[in-house]
């Protein structure tokens, strides 16, 4: 009797019927008639020189966080994927403080980076509206976009392999309906305007003009934020003392280096070889540039790891016009060419002026091309990132690993003499003790006083990533100082065998140490962004 | 030749449409593609209290998405997050999904429904036999239906022969209810939301609505009269920053000031007079009492400034219509019932009651915390009767058709006092239904203690990973909010429908269908015939409700209620005339008349000398402790909030505690570092969120993280047995970093 009533509610529990009991009418004139939150929008379209704009009333945005999750469901994202976030600032003195919700989306820029940036053309201005949309059969998921932004807009969604970001509900829009986030706000705290373009020109800062928001001249953001109350002064994100490491990219750090390795072993191979008299063997040039050929075939390769669809890397040239992430791309790929028709012309000893004019636009294009990667970053302005280091840390990284990939071909080809092997050793000793002092020398900024970009990367790698910045320094100080005098000292002290197994510590150490530098380089940055919302990351 | 061009450039394919958005039919607006409705049904969210009706999506009869309702007289349209969120709670993975048995290893492993009420029922009638039926009590919850709410109250004190059951609405309600019970004759809250538009003076005492229930602050934001805005809390709360007035009164002064202002009423003649002597008793001796507070006193225990007081004063008396509204701040403490009451009567010598824009109202917190204070069966007999009133057992019983001596003619012991009685083995068997106390019950340190000496634990949950869930000797698997049919009332006192939308998963059941097995397996079930469905249930709860204060014996069934929005308290039967049209009538208050439920019609003024906080800070322990809601995206021990990614998104991750900047440079403590918060009861690690909105000597902590109720102390109002979650003392010290 009792498991039979048992079947029987299991039964009943797994019966829907509220359809047949209470479903809304399916026809429509059952349904009355709706108001789709008109008010929130403007009356009519953008005319000439305006477009939509998100307006915040933030007297009105108490922080329940209902835009977001509204923009979540009525847009269908994926099950962790957010649009919208809600900052939240703290600020003023006891009896006179202040507590305050921001809530933000993509700001629909005048001058967008994430489409700046976009290799593949997969972001557009719209003409009309002036909305920024992802066209998302475009995206390759490079996610160069989430580095330029400066509001962390864009959202890289794992699984699909490419880019979402908001589009301010423009099929809602084109109707006559409110976006997601406007409508769902209790307090009507978020509304569409229209905004004149010139007014964002000319006034940058009247927009996304909040306390601890990146600087609105960099992308002329068009989100309005309106208050009657005046921040005072020291009013800051709750989420300005909540640091923790970026993500690594591996592919990028790889990539770097050996594009970097690729470059310098053609060049240095090549200033060495011309205009020095170390090395006459006639192979040797057609060796060094097979060297640099198979690290930048490598880098190539290894950089597609970083695509979410990688089948589609060779979109990547659209983008030429405004992307240095295609111009690097373009140059690199360029580069690797001309290598191998320069490797080839030397093996058939093709020398003369033909091969050496080749030569020397190879090696402009490398340095070129290194050039465009320094941009890549420096665009960001991310501030650890647009940083004179950047510069000298990727060509100094170029010469290192050049001359450190390159050594072995020499020191098969050379001579008995040795006298080129030793300068080489001492040249590359003292690029990179000069490199290590650079990066030492930047850990200065923890001792600032105020918590800047700056300082946040530099303890960023002097705590949670200490064992990291500790490895990077110690290797590059053996493979590239201290394993290099040995080897020069060996070599001026003996005639005997050349020890491989130092010259193959020297190519690793140093390839492990710049890569360490070049893993902090990513993991410690301190990205643009809005005020955040809390302690989501651990706080260190 | 487009295909040419789609690979060079692809403007539109399959990850485009997975994105796009399509009108949909049912009045919806735009939809995304992917999840279009094929039918939509609403129900009430089972959260909080506001009672937000939100029309579900469905697509081959199960639910896909969520709108807020549009044509709700409560949400207008509007949700908050949990709200937008709330079918997502559902798939957890972590569902319970089969019984769990504790082994002999103390592991929970699956065993099928009969093994499973077989133990049930074997282990408690065991204790029962062995040392008397009272040995077993539940506690239950303000979180699922009234229906079963009723059947789990008749099912264990008529059917099993138990005596003590409590709910966790101990927790956040009992307060207001023995306030309003004592002052107006009833637990009767006596608002509607429409007095949020309509007052010109709202005063927020120990209320955060902002974060706590936004839903309502919508309402605020709609009064169209300028209101002034007056928030009495610690904290610069966002309620406070959204108000015109705030006054940081020191913690757990609040009843003094409460005092102090009936002095300045009563001494400059700001009496509504003609409605004290109507309508109210023990005025006179309200007025004597009130003498002891001047303005000095009053100062000097509140913090606050002579000119504040007196400015709070004048905002007041200045006001039309004044509503006055509270929430934890005033039930969460050691003399809530009195200062809940110093509220009302305030309310009652200015005549601010009965009148639109006016009242002294409590909201509530928990979806059916209001069902549970009228049928839950536990600290008054079903539909707010005593179980002492021999004449009020007969009426239940002859309703019921069981026989009177199966009532209890005795009260039940509260939550606290269940709890005291396990370590002295007056309780060995404890029933859990829906809460977590393992995380929520005030001071942890002793609650495991006590719960580790019960002779059999069962906990019926959604969820066999709560913290509560983990300490069961059995766990019974609970559908939830969403996959099962029923009533709710909302803080303004209108009944609403939980609906069936989406299937529980494994064989997990509504609560409603493992009370019936358990009544068919303990033996009782001939007691329960009538009580065959929810809707069945309601029918028998209208019958017990007609006369009473909450009469609802005028609502004709479920459809009544969906078809009219929901259904406010009262609705007796000589008003199903006027039912046709609820639209216009589908906001109403009480008191108008001036008539309140005490035999003489009166509402009574009543008043205590103050008493001392149970643990003010000293030496050792030099802060006071204040804990609340954290932020609006999490619900109390986060069983459910935290099973949604969005949400996770929108809370920090590790316990937190505000500290004013002043305390923090002192202790050298930067924000965002590591701290110790510690009390007599223990130390827990939490983050330092540096803040000027906390007041220096004060520490803020959320009641969503486990850490904070290991620092809480154990202190309860005498009256209503609620908590006093809201002050302790307690120190804070820096740890090194990493």
């Amino acid at each position: 009797m009792s498991p039979d009533l048992i079947e029987t509610y299991l039964q009943q529990q797994q019966e829907l019927t509220a359809v047949e009991a209470f479903a809304m009418k399916h026809d429509l004139k059952q349904i009355p008639a709706m108001n789709f939150y008109e008010e929130l929008i403007p009356k009519s379209a953008p005319g000439p020189g305006q477009q939509y704009a998100f307006s915040v009333d933030l007297d009105r945005c108490t922080g329940c966080k209902a835009c977001v999750t509204a923009c979540h469901n009525e847009n269908g994202l994926p099950e962790d994927e957010t649009w919208r976030t809600v900052g939240l600032l703290y600020g003023g003195r006891n009896g006179d403080s202040v507590i305050q919700h921001v809530t933000s989306a993509c700001h629909h820029c005048l001058d967008p980076a994430c489409l700046n940036g976009c290799p593949v053309d997969a972001y557009v201005k719209e003409k009309d509206s002036g909305v920024v949309r992802h066209l998302e059969d475009q995206c390759i998921g490079c996610q160069y976009c989430t580095f330029t932004c400066a509001y962390d807009v864009p959202k890289y969604n794992r699984k699909k392999g490419i880019v979402h970001k908001c589009d301010m509900c423009i099929s809602r829009l084109n109707v006559g309906e409110a976006p997601a986030c406007a409508r769902a706000c209790p307090n009507g705290a978020i509304r569409i305007t229209l905004v004149e373009t010139a007014a964002v020109y000319e006034h940058p800062t009247d927009f996304v003009n909040i306390p601890d928001a990146p600087d609105s001249h960099y992308t002329l953001p068009t989100t309005r934020y309106e208050t009657q109350k005046k921040f005072p002064s020291g009013t800051m994100a709750v989420d300005s003392y909540t640091l923790q490491p970026e993500h690594c990219h591996w592919p990028l750090v790889a990539m770097l280096v050996l594009t970097q390795l690729s470059v310098g072993a053609f060049a240095g191979g090549l200033f060495l070889n011309r205009y020095s008299d170390i090395i006459s063997h006639p192979l040797a040039p057609a060796v060094q540039a097979l060297v640099a050929l198979c690290a930048g075939i490598l880098a190539m390769a290894v950089s597609i790891f970083h695509l979410g669809r990688p089948h589609l890397a060779f979109r990547a040239v659209l983008g030429l016009r405004h992307s240095w992430l295609s111009r690097e791309i373009i140059a690199f790929g360029l580069f690797a060419i001309l290598t191998a028709f320069y490797a080839l012309a030397s093996w058939k000893h093709e020398g003369g002026l033909t091969n050496q004019i080749l030569a020397i636009i190879t090696a402009i294009l490398g340095l070129f091309g290194i050039g465009c990667s320094i941009m890549v970053y420096k665009v960001t302005r991310r501030p650890f990132w647009d940083h004179p280091q950047t510069m000298v840390k990727f060509f100094l990284t170029t010469g290192i690993l050049g001359l450190a990939a390159i050594l072995p071909a020499f020191l098969f080809f050379g001579g008995s003499s040795k006298v080129g092997e030793i300068f080489v050793c001492r040249l590359m000793a003292a690029l990179v003790l000069g490199k290590l002092l650079t990066e030492g020398i930047f850990l200065r900024h923890l001792r600032e006083k105020e918590w800047t970009a700056l300082k946040k990367t530099a303890f960023l790698m002097s705590r949670p990533l200490r064992r990291v910045t500790n490895a990077r320094f110690i290797l590059g100080l053996l493979g590239g100082v201290i394993l290099p005098l040995v080897l020069a000292a060996k070599l001026n002290s003996s005639t005997t065998e050349v020890p491989w197994a130092l010259v193959a510590a020297i190519l690793g150490f140093s390839l492990i140490g710049e890569s360490l530098e070049r893993f902090l380089f990513f993991r410690a940055v301190v990205p643009l962004k809005m005020p955040g919302g809390g302690l989501e990351k651990d706080v260190l | 030749m487009d295909k040419l061009r789609d690979i060079f450039y692809k403007t539109n394919g399959d990850l485009t449409q997975e994105l796009i958005l399509e009108p949909s039919v049912l009045g919806l607006g735009q939809l995304p593609k992917r999840l279009m409705p094929q039918a939509a049904v609403n129900l009430i969210c089972g959260y909080c209290s506001t009672g937000c009706s939100l029309t579900v999506h469905l697509r081959n009869r199960e639910a896909v998405n969520l709108t807020p309702n549009r044509h709700h007289p409560v949400n207008l349209g509007e949700a908050c997050p949990k709200g937008w969120e709330a079918l997502t709670p559902l798939t957890a993975p972590d569902r319970a999904k089969t019984p769990l048995l504790k082994d002999r290893f103390g592991k929970l492993v699956a065993v099928d429904w009969d093994t499973a009420l077989k133990i049930f029922v074997g282990r408690f009638k065991d204790i029962q036999r062995k040392y008397g039926a009272e040995r077993v009590a539940f506690l239950s919850t303000g979180q699922f239906c009234t229906e079963e709410m009723a059947l789990l109250g008749a099912l264990a004190k008529f059917g099993m022969g138990m005596v003590h059951g409590d709910a966790n609405t101990r927790q956040c309600m009992a307060t207001a209810a023995v306030a309003y019970k004592q002052s107006f004759g009833f637990d009767a809250p006596p608002f509607t939301y429409k007095d949020f538009e309509e007052s010109d003076v709202l005063v927020f005492v120990g209320a955060n609505p902002c974060i706590a229930h936004p839903i309502m602050w919508q309402r605020v934001l709609m009064n169209r009269h300028h209101p002034k805005i007056v928030v009495i809390d610690p904290r610069k709360t966002e309620t406070a920053m959204a108000a015109t007035h705030h006054y940081t009164v020191a913690p757990k002064s609040d009843l003094s000031l409460f005092y102090g202002l009936a002095r300045i009423f009563i001494a400059n003649g700001w009496i509504n007079q003609i409605f004290v002597e109507r309508h109210t008793n023990g005025f006179s001796e309200f007025t004597d009492h009130v003498r002891q507070f001047p303005l000095e006193l009053v100062s000097a225990a509140t913090g606050l400034a002579i000119k504040e007081i007196e400015e709070l004063a004048d905002l007041i008396h200045c006001g039309q219509r004044v509503s006055f509204w509270w929430t934890m701040g005033v039930n969460q403490s050691h003399e809530g019932v009195r200062l809940a009451q110093a509220i009302i009567n305030l309310a009652l010598l200015t005549g601010n009651i009965g009148r639109p824009g006016t009242g002294a109202n409590s909201i509530t917190g928990q979806c059916n915390a209001m069902g549970s204070r009228l049928f839950s069966n536990t600290t008054s007999l079903l539909g707010g009767y005593d179980f002492l009133n021999p004449e009020h057992r007969h009426k239940i019983a002859e309703i019921l058709k069981i026989n009177p001596d199966c009532i209890p003619a005795q009260n039940s012991l509260s939550y606290d006092q269940i709890l005291e009685q396990i370590p002295v083995h007056k309780i060995k068997g404890l029933w859990v239904i829906a809460t977590n106390p393992a995380h929520s019950w005030i001071n942890q340190h002793d609650f495991r203690e006590v719960i580790s000496q019960l002779d059999f634990l069962v906990v019926q949950d959604m969820y066999a990973t709560t913290e509560m869930a983990q300490l069961a000797d059995l766990v019974l698997p609970a559908a939830g909010w969403g996959e099962k049919e029923g009533t709710v009332i909302n803080s303004e006192r209108r009944l609403g429908l939980f609906r069936k939308v989406a299937a529980a998963p494994g064989v997990a059941l509504a609560d409603f269908y493992i009370f019936k097995l358990i009544a068919q397996y303990w033996g009782c079930a001939e007691m329960f015939t009538d009580w065959s469905s929810p809707e069945a249930v309601f029918q028998i709860l209208k019958k017990i409700s007609r006369q009473t204060p909450a009469d609802i014996s005028g609502i004709r069934d479920y459809q009544m209620i969906e078809e009219s929005g929901g259904i406010q308290w009262p609705f007796p039967e000589s008003m199903t005339a006027e039912a046709l049209n609820l639209h216009q009538n589908s906001e109403r208050r009480l008191f108008a008349d001036g008539k309140f439920y005490h035999p003489d019609g009166k509402a009574r003024f009543l008043f205590e000398d103050i008493r001392s906080v149970p643990e003010p800070p000293d030496k050792f322990y030099p802060f006071v402790l204040l804990t609340g809601r954290g932020t609006s995206v999490q619900w109390h021990t986060q069983t459910r909030t935290g099973k949604s990614a969005v949400l996770r998104k929108l809370y920090p991750k590790e316990a937190y505690v505000e500290i004013n900047p002043q305390d923090a440079g002192r202790l050298k403590i930067e924000p965002g570092q590591w701290v110790h918060v510690s009390s007599l009861r223990g130390m827990v690690k939490a983050k330092a969120v540096v803040t000027p909105t906390v007041k220096p000597g004060e520490l803020f902590m959320p009641m969503h993280y486990p850490e904070t109720n290991r620092l809480t102390f154990a202190a309860f109002d005498p009256y209503s047995r609620q908590p006093s979650y809201k002050y302790c003392a307690a120190n804070v010290t820096r740890l090194p970093h990493d």
